[in-house]
């Protein structure tokens, strides 16, 4: 979905839905990914405010607000003029007019991202003190632009250990490093390290207003004036963050601090993006809303990004990846792509919560040729044959009649890693 | 308390905030722009309190407690100031600085420091003020009169010595006292002024030697530090007239200001200074030649508290210590070389510490310490000021087109644990 009208469809379609959250959110990001003009993103960003408002209200009061129709059609004739001023036949490197003309490009002649931003080769790292000895495994990391890289395992593993060596703050004992987007290895690592982004598990206090923060942070990087302006506000109503730009680090939840701290480092747009343990602070919601962010921020057509990300919620983090690394015990058991994980498997496992007990789990499961159950305690493994699908096996306990509770299918995804009786058949 | 501060903060105020923080983030992170107003206020205070001091000619105190309350009032804003820098460094967060913003930043600091620390100074410049008002021009040349004893040298200030006529309206010649051949001797002589009159001269210069000792006996004051005499005006006071008294200050102006055009009177300011010179000399003070006395005081304080400003950022701590490297090995070339090795010695070894073992956390803290403690520690060395400061100044510039890019670099490499 490279051309703006693709993605004006996209936005028309959510708003149809009512998925207005998302649609305004959709909305501002077609400024990020094509050269609309200033006008139209000044009202943009006005509309979303309103949404904000809107929202506000609606919570505050528990009522409707029927202006939100007037809204409504706003949307679609902003919409509609992004539409009339696109120019699908232009070429990117067509002259851009300096007056007030409102001007759209197509982003569909710009390349896809192929371009490698970080590229290493069996790098290891060792700690070792009088109690113990920690290794990082050998490991082969390559970070594209308009990729997420999800590193996965349990704690201690090295994860944090190996997203610093990323970051540029940790030294790695052995293996080669290259940054090929910046240019190889870093000559002057202070001019390096002030063009990726990294978000430590743990973030530093800051002082003063969100805003100002914005502000400063994009200030260094560049953005001047009403520029500057013009895009810490975009930025702050495109993560929700609006009606905190005058709270202060001590009166904002960890979520917002979170989101905050992207905001920070998506304002001035880098081309790599290093985020540790982010979803640890964040409820149900506001992880599938950082998730999907992040998912639209690193494939924007106009400033793609490389994101390398560490977590344990497995499947939240799955669910985003274009690559997965897992790691435990020490051993890197896992490194490639998500959607290849499992392809080579012999067996579909799946998780199931049922008040049912394990012996009538079993004595129902015998039926099915070939399975095997396992009991985790807070739930039940079942392997099947590859042939008996997850489809299948939903439809044979509807007609055993068996209560579900929690059901997944785990069968392409790192969570059977986890479980230490299993073993990795690929 | 920050509402309160911004509430308080002016629209002008806080618009060139808004303009710096979108423009000049490195300028702006420095608030000098909010100490400027800060600190201009509480030195204007300060010379309204000099101008509105109330004292007659007859009640010419020697202390001045606002003093110390201003000083009070300055460090604390220092700190304030201080405080408020560190919340947003820049380094800290590698922004895109480069070592001409850093120049800029750290020569914007020293200006803040001067302006926060010359709070006295405007005290004292509204004392002057004041005291302006109390003297008539014909009061003066009448007054002056009534000492007539003759041509004397008045020596309030070390580098001032005039000599005026009986009736104080022609101002004579100011170089002879200076170059006189009893002065000249009297700067050399270390004796006690009893034995100054032992001195072998021409008779007119003895005459003119004796016309003093007989003043300062008559009045019964006189200051000696060793090398010459100072008549003290304050001794005068408790025992004149208010004529007298004012003739004495118009002859301090006359030392001191050298211009018959303008008639200010200033014992006060000369106490004042008298004392900062007394401190400072305890504190090895900066003399700079020919300059005025106070100058050399806050000069020496500015320049010692903006290296100790440059603590607080934590990579300009080692534009610090380069610096100071620098400008130590400066003077020693200059000032001989035997007694500064146990001090550079010990500077060259923390330098080369620090950068060996610049990855590791825990000695940092300890490193800090111990340059921060040395480069402080210097003024009590006897060391020739001047030249450390001015080998300062060079420090800084040879570290920012040399040294500086390749520390940052270094600062930004990853480290090893």
């Amino acid at each position: 979905m490279n051309t703006i009208t693709d993605r004006v469809a996209e936005v028309r379609k959510q708003v149809e839905n009512g998925d207005l959250n998302l649609a305004t959110r959709r909305m501002l990001d077609l400024f990020l990914d094509f050269f609309i003009s200033r006008k139209l993103k000044i009202e943009a960003v006005a509309l979303r405010a309103e949404y904000n408002i809107h929202i506000a209200t609606k919570a505050l009061t528990g009522e409707d607000d029927r202006d939100l129709r007037s809204w409504i059609e706003r949307v679609y004739h902003l919409l509609e003029a992004i539409e009339t001023e696109s120019k699908p036949e232009v070429e990117p490197q067509t002259e851009v007019s300096k007056s007030t003309q409102s001007f759209v490009y197509s982003a569909s002649s710009i390349a896809a991202p192929e371009n490698v931003v970080f590229k290493a080769h069996r790098i290891t790292k060792q700690y070792r003190n009088n109690s113990y000895t920690f290794e990082l495994p050998p490991v082969d990391i390559l970070l594209k632009l308009g990729e997420i890289t999800g590193i996965v395992g349990e704690n201690g593993n090295g994860k944090t250990t190996l997203l610093r060596i990323i970051a540029g703050d940790l030294e790695a004992d052995t293996g080669e490093i290259s940054y090929p987007l910046f240019g190889g290895v870093p000559v002057n690592w202070y001019k390096f390290r002030t063009q990726i982004a990294y978000i430590p598990q743990h973030v530093s206090k800051w002082h003063g207003y969100l805003k100002d923060n914005l502000h400063f942070t994009a200030a260094l990087h560049g953005l001047r004036g009403q520029e500057n302006e013009e895009q810490v506000n975009f930025i702050l109503h495109r993560l929700g963050l609006s009606k905190y730009e005058k709270a202060t680090w001590s009166e904002i939840s960890g979520g917002y601090k979170l989101r905050f701290e992207l905001a920070k480092a998506l304002v001035w747009r880098p081309k790599l993006l290093i985020i540790d343990e982010p979803l640890a602070h964040l409820d149900i919601n506001a992880q599938q809303l950082f998730l999907q962010d992040l998912r639209f921020m690193t494939n924007s057509i106009q400033h793609p990004m490389s994101v390398f990300i560490s977590s344990q919620h497995l499947h939240e983090i799955e669910s985003v990846s274009d690559n997965i690394l897992f790691i435990k015990n020490g051993n890197l058991l896992y490194n490639g792509k998500m959607k290849s994980f499992g392809a080579e498997r012999n067996e579909n496992i799946f998780e199931l919560i049922t008040p049912l007990t394990l012996i009538e789990i079993e004595k129902i499961c015998a039926e099915i040729a070939g399975a095997k159950i396992t009991d985790l305690g807070n739930l039940i493994l079942i392997h099947t044959p590859l042939a008996f699908t997850s489809a299948k096996f939903m439809t044979f306990l509807g007609e055993k009649g068996v209560e579900i509770q929690y059901f997944r299918d785990i069968s392409t995804s790192t969570s059977k890693l986890f479980k230490e009786h299993l073993t990795l058949n690929r | 308390m920050k509402n309160i501060f911004q509430e308080l903060t002016p629209h002008f105020l806080r618009k060139a905030d808004n303009y710096l923080l979108l423009n000049s983030p490195h300028l702006w992170a420095t608030r000098l722009h909010h100490l400027l107003f800060w600190a201009g206020l509480f030195n204007g205070l300060c010379w309204l309190s000099g101008w509105f001091f109330p004292f007659s000619l007859s009640r010419i105190p020697y202390d001045f407690g606002q003093i110390v309350f201003i000083i009070l009032g300055n460090i604390i804003t220092f700190l304030i100031w201080v405080y408020q820098m560190s919340k947003y460094g820049v380094e800290a967060r590698f922004g895109m600085t480069n070592p001409k913003l850093q120049a800029a930043d750290t020569f914007l600091m020293l200006i803040g420091i001067a302006f926060i620390f010359s709070g006295p100074l405007f005290f004292n410049k509204g004392i002057k003020m004041n005291i302006q008002t109390k003297i008539t021009a014909e009061g003066l040349v009448n007054d002056i009169n009534l000492l007539n004893t003759g041509q004397f040298i008045f020596l309030p200030h070390e580098n001032n010595r005039d000599k005026y006529s009986t009736d104080g309206a022609k101002m004579l010649d100011c170089k002879l006292p200076y170059h006189h051949p009893a002065t000249e001797k009297l700067l050399n002589e270390t004796q006690i002024l009893e034995n100054i009159g032992n001195i072998n001269t021409k008779e007119e210069e003895r005459k003119i030697l004796t016309t003093f000792l007989d003043l300062t006996e008559k009045y019964r004051g006189y200051d000696f530090d060793g090398r010459y005499a100072i008549l003290k005006p304050e001794i005068l006071f408790s025992q004149s007239t208010d004529s007298v008294r004012r003739s004495v200050l118009t002859s301090y102006y006359y030392g001191h200001e050298g211009s018959l055009d303008v008639r200010l009177l200033n014992p006060i300011d000369y106490s004042v200074t008298k004392n900062l010179e007394e401190i400072g000399e305890a504190w090895s003070p900066v003399v700079w030649g020919a300059s005025d006395e106070k100058l050399s005081i806050y000069m020496f304080f500015v320049g010692m508290l903006g290296l100790l400003l440059m603590v607080f950022k934590r990579t300009n701590l080692r534009i610090l210590v380069f610096s100071a490297i620098v400008g130590m090995l400066s003077v020693s070339l200059l000032g001989g070389i035997a007694q500064l090795i146990v001090v550079y010695g010990a500077y060259l070894a923390l330098v080369l510490f620090t950068f060996l073992v610049r990855t590791s956390a825990k000695l940092i803290i300890p490193i800090k310490i111990g340059l921060v403690l040395l480069t402080l520690s210097t003024p009590l060395l006897p060391l020739n000021e001047d030249l450390l400061l001015l080998g300062i100044a060079f420090g800084y510039l040879a570290w920012f087109f040399l040294f500086n890019p390749r520390l940052m670099h270094l600062h930004s490499f990853p480290k090893s644990n």
